[in-house]
């Protein structure tokens, strides 16, 4: 694993990471204590189900650039929290936050989606803060 | 340990941050969601009583929005069971359980099982008529439809979702469904049960907007007692069903990250 440098980040609003994966527990595939931000180009999204992938080429601490691969929410869920096939697109300039795959490679599970300066496009919570 | 993990999730914020690139500017507020049937940007439900049906019953029609219940046994968007009265078998189900070591049947999205499924996050939409009730989830476009005119359970084999009948007590719709194939998992989180559950719900149309929903499970082999989740659905007006298809990009399955599951079939 290519942990380039640690911070602490106190502020980090990551809610309910179980919920992102209803159809199996997050915990069997994810490390929930290994938060990871990745900072990077937008190659493509794969909007299907059950849940929707992201890629991203992320420029990483050294230089050098990484071909990552983020699992999202369902594609359903998603768009109705507000986030759809052209919130983000090919090329953009986009920031991930999520949580390490436990299995060492380059994928993680998303939890935020922002743009480069840092607006929020997606937040998983989003769809937890939901009418009641 | 797994369960560690779960509620680990929630308390991330002091936690630290592997930062593979630079760390980016403090988030902005979330946008008002705006997106496909308008998520969090401002739906309100119908307000006004409980609309009823042509035959007199509250009308229990509508896609509705329901909390995602992970965990059975807590609070939050639900009110939970709090610590469960395991039997012997039923707690060594629950220690034995280890998704991340030998997968989960949902993994290969193979069934929820009925309460599981409908503690999912997805909507359901039920239409009711003065004989049937169709439930159609749309976690898995999976769908489930029973007699509520008060007849008694037919002989069936077992199945995931358990066979169902209804019948209505006052205002409230009382669904009684047994018959489960015990092979399924009552939430996410992985709390058990055995072929012997039995569950009775409550729906009842509190307000234009609401279903008051009560699921009691009953299981001697797994609990000691009965125990029960009381949950509201909000009425979506702004939301149809939508396709979901667990098989077309399972790549968690496939690129091996989640252990393909042990299945071992029905009980002979």
């Amino acid at each position: 694993m290519n942990l380039r440098r640690l911070v602490l980040m106190p502020c980090i609003a990551i809610l309910g990471a179980a919920s992102l994966s209803a159809h199996h527990s997050l915990a069997a595939e994810y490390d929930t204590a290994k938060p990871v931000s990745l900072t990077g180009t937008l190659t493509s999204v794969d909007w299907r189900n059950p849940h929707a992938w992201i890629y991203i080429d992320a420029k990483m601490a050294n230089g050098s650039v990484e071909k990552w691969q983020c699992e999202l929410g369902s594609p359903n869920a998603m768009a109705r929290a507000g986030f759809g096939r052209k919130s983000a697109n090919p090329g953009d300039e986009i920031i991930l936050d999520g949580v390490l795959a436990k299995d060492g490679s380059k994928t993680c599970s998303t939890r935020v989606v922002k743009a480069k300066d840092g607006h929020v496009l997606y937040s998983q919570s989003d769809r937890d803060r939901q009418a009641k | 340990m797994r369960r560690s993990l779960m509620m680990a999730s929630f308390f991330l914020a002091a936690t630290p941050v592997f930062v593979l690139a630079q760390a980016p500017a403090a988030p902005a507020p979330a946008k008002p969601a705006a997106g496909r049937g308008g998520g969090g940007g401002g739906y309100k439900a119908p307000e006004g009583p409980a609309p009823k049906n042509p035959w007199g019953k509250p009308d229990l029609n509508g896609v509705w929005q329901r909390p995602y219940v992970p965990d059975v046994t807590r609070d939050g968007g639900q009110k939970g069971s709090g610590p469960l009265p395991y039997t012997e078998w039923g707690k060594a189900q629950w220690d034995g359980y280890h998704p991340d070591v030998d997968g989960d049947y949902t993994g290969a999205c193979l069934p929820f099982g009925h309460m599981r499924a409908m503690g999912s996050p997805d909507p359901i939409q039920f239409i009711v008529t003065d004989k049937y009730m169709a439930l159609l989830y749309e976690q898995n476009s999976w769908f489930k439809v029973f007699p509520i005119d008060g007849r008694p359970h037919p002989d069936k084999e077992p199945s995931w979702f358990g066979d169902s009948v209804g019948h209505w007590d006052g205002d409230t719709l009382v669904v009684d469904t047994n018959n489960f194939n015990g092979l399924t998992r009552l939430d996410t989180n992985g709390h058990p049960h055995s072929d012997q559950l039995h569950l009775t719900e409550k729906f009842t149309r509190t307000d234009a907007g609401h279903i008051a929903y009560e699921v009691t499970v009953d299981d001697p082999k797994t609990y000691t007692k009965p125990w029960t989740n009381t949950r509201v659905f909000t009425l979506r007006t702004d939301w149809e069903i939508l396709e979901y298809s667990c098989e077309e990009n399972n790549k968690g399955l496939v690129e091996g990250r989640i252990k393909v599951p042990k299945y071992e079939g029905p009980k002979k």
